[in-house]
């Protein structure tokens, strides 16, 4: 074999590896990135006052004792008394110790809003809010766990460095030092905003969610006694011909929407990398992708409130939508919006 | 940080998007022949072998069951062995991934109805969806309470019972008149609107009745 072509063979294996070890390199870069906190910081607080919100409900309709005491004091739930929930092996099971257990979730989401000892309230509120889902499980749903997850990612970000009385205590000013802190905790809560919906666009196997269903999933579901909060006995305005049409046109859309939202990656990738070449790419960028993104899912999630019970998980799912955006993006339309009220006040 | 910490952050990162991507994807669920021969999972079959069969696939809806059956059973083992790094750190924290959102919805739709008995007569006074029977219903509709008593298709949750029992107490304590309760789900099935008058409406029927006399004081 001669020199010339023993030469690509002997290049072969470094190619990959220089691929590989460039990769690698990216993904490190690309997670000890930094940026300004603000978009955790109103992630940190808009998921706190939704879970204010949620447990202010449970103290206003008495419902503590019946989700989180014991069965004999009351309560709905009842566990292995082989293996009872941490809680109530610490506690005496009793209705003082369920308010406690409501106590201790608003307090540690009342620090966590408030940003003091952010780190701490929040671990704390998440092992609160797992001894309740332990305590009774069908009481714990789907927006929990989300919640769950974005404080988790809360507990180890700099939420707490700015806008709160942690920032107040290390820095004099409430306001704190708003510099570049690791952007990693956003990348995080985006991506399982987009994991979510993409996971539940796929798990929608129900027919009624295809055309050869007849799209009818919404109407099903707005048809549901129990969830609607739209009359569900006759005569129902959700009967006539254009409403269900508009029905079946919003299962479609719905669907569509959350399969779509890994273009919200894409969108994010092309425009980090709008230098390079590609006609997808210079579309993605010449259109508003994630913003469009955005828009649909706020309507379809103020849609949902007003039509369904669902407590707070439309608000809860909206108090993660800072996540879709970079803090300057946000620090523009505050200043944005400052100038249009001090405009408006001039005007006056 | 230094590079080696921001390595080692990479490489955690890494570990929990690699399985929490993994654990959001759907899973079948846990169908068994049985199961599939539910009212609801009937109709789906027939849906989905109409659209094999429109696509060129010769398939009926009890060779689809079986393959269904068969392959989330494969799917559910996959998972389980796919997801064991990550299972005990879900299981503590409870940040299951796994998000269906309505993933599918069924005509057969149920209201709670809870009834109060007195020597005046039964008088309905709580009806899901009823505007007219609203009897602390800011309560039983919020959304943890809910939870307790709104059925899936297996039927009403593990709390169904104690639910209805703590009710009936509150009742009887609230309203002395009172001699006895029932609780119940009454299952309706969904007319669609291009149906409303070409076929009659199936009556509604009281499943899960739980009844509760006063205690004796």
């Amino acid at each position: 074999m001669s020199a010339e072509q023993a030469a690509p063979l002997s290049e072969g294996p470094s190619e990959p590896r220089s691929w590989l070890a460039r990769r690698v390199s990216g993904w490190v870069a690309f997670w000890d990135e930094r940026e300004a906190p603000t978009s955790l910081v109103l992630v940190r607080v808009l998921v706190a006052l939704a879970v204010l919100v949620d447990l202010a409900a449970i103290a206003l309709q008495g419902a503590t004792p019946w989700l989180w005491a014991p069965i004999e004091a009351g309560g709905l739930a009842s566990w292995d008394p082989a293996a009872p929930p941490l809680f109530y092996r610490v506690l005496p099971p009793s209705v003082g110790s369920a308010h406690l257990l409501w106590g201790g979730l608003v307090s540690s989401a009342l620090c966590l809003g408030l940003g003091c000892f952010t780190r701490a309230a929040a671990l704390t509120y998440v092992f609160l809010s797992v001894q309740a889902a332990l305590i009774n499980g069908p009481a714990d749903r789907a927006i929990d766990r989300l919640i769950r997850i974005v404080v988790l990612i809360l507990v180890l970000s700099p939420a707490g460095g700015a806008w709160s009385v942690d920032a107040k205590r290390a820095s004099g000013r409430f306001r704190g030092e708003t510099g570049p802190a690791p952007a990693w905790p956003r990348y995080l809560i985006l991506g399982q905003l987009v994991l979510t919906y993409f996971g539940a666009g796929l798990a929608k196997s129900g027919t009624h969610w295809y055309p050869w269903g007849g799209y009818n999933a919404l109407y099903l579901t707005l048809r549901d006694p129990i969830l609607s909060a739209v009359a569900t006995s006759a005569p129902r305005w959700i009967d006539h011909p254009i409403i269900y049409f508009t029905t079946r046109v919003a299962t479609a859309v719905t669907h569509l929407w959350e399969l779509g939202a890994p273009l919200v990656l894409l969108a994010a990738y092309y425009r980090r990398t709008a230098d390079r070449p590609g006609r997808v790419r210079r579309l993605f960028n010449r259109l508003p992708v994630r913003n469009t993104y955005v828009l649909v899912g706020a309507i379809f999630h103020l849609s949902l409130a007003a039509a369904l019970r669902l407590g707070i998980f439309p608000f809860a799912m909206l108090a993660c939508f800072p996540a879709f955006f970079r803090p300057e993006e946000i620090q523009r339309g505050v200043s944005r919006l400052r100038g249009r009220l001090r405009g408006t006040r001039v005007e006056q | 940080m230094s590079t080696r910490g921001a390595r080692a952050r990479a490489a955690v990162i890494a570990y929990f998007v690699l399985f929490n991507a993994l654990a959001a994807l759907p899973t079948a669920g846990e169908p068994s022949l049985e199961r599939m021969q539910r009212p609801f999972e009937r109709e789906e079959l027939t849906r989905w072998v109409g659209l094999l069969r429109s696509a060129g696939v010769d398939t009926d809806a009890e060779r689809l069951a079986r393959g269904y059956v068969t392959f989330s059973a494969w799917v559910e083992r996959a998972r389980a062995v796919a997801l064991s790094p990550i299972e005990d750190f879900m299981a503590l924290t409870l940040t299951h991934q796994g998000w269906r959102l309505f993933g599918t919805p069924d005509r057969s739709v149920s209201a709670l109805r809870v009834t109060a008995h007195s020597a005046t007569g039964d008088e309905v006074l709580y009806e899901s969806g009823n505007p007219d029977r609203r009897w602390h219903a800011a309560f039983l509709e919020y959304r943890r309470i809910r939870a307790d008593y709104n059925p899936s298709r297996r039927g009403p949750p593990a709390t169904y019972g104690a639910f209805a029992k703590r009710l009936s107490d509150e009742i009887f304590a609230t309203l002395p008149h009172v001699r006895a309760v029932t609780v119940a789900l009454v299952e309706t099935r969904v007319q669609l609107p291009p149906e409303v008058g070409r076929a009659p409406q199936a009556p509604a029927e009281a499943r899960h009745v739980l009844e509760f006399a006063r205690p004796r004081s």
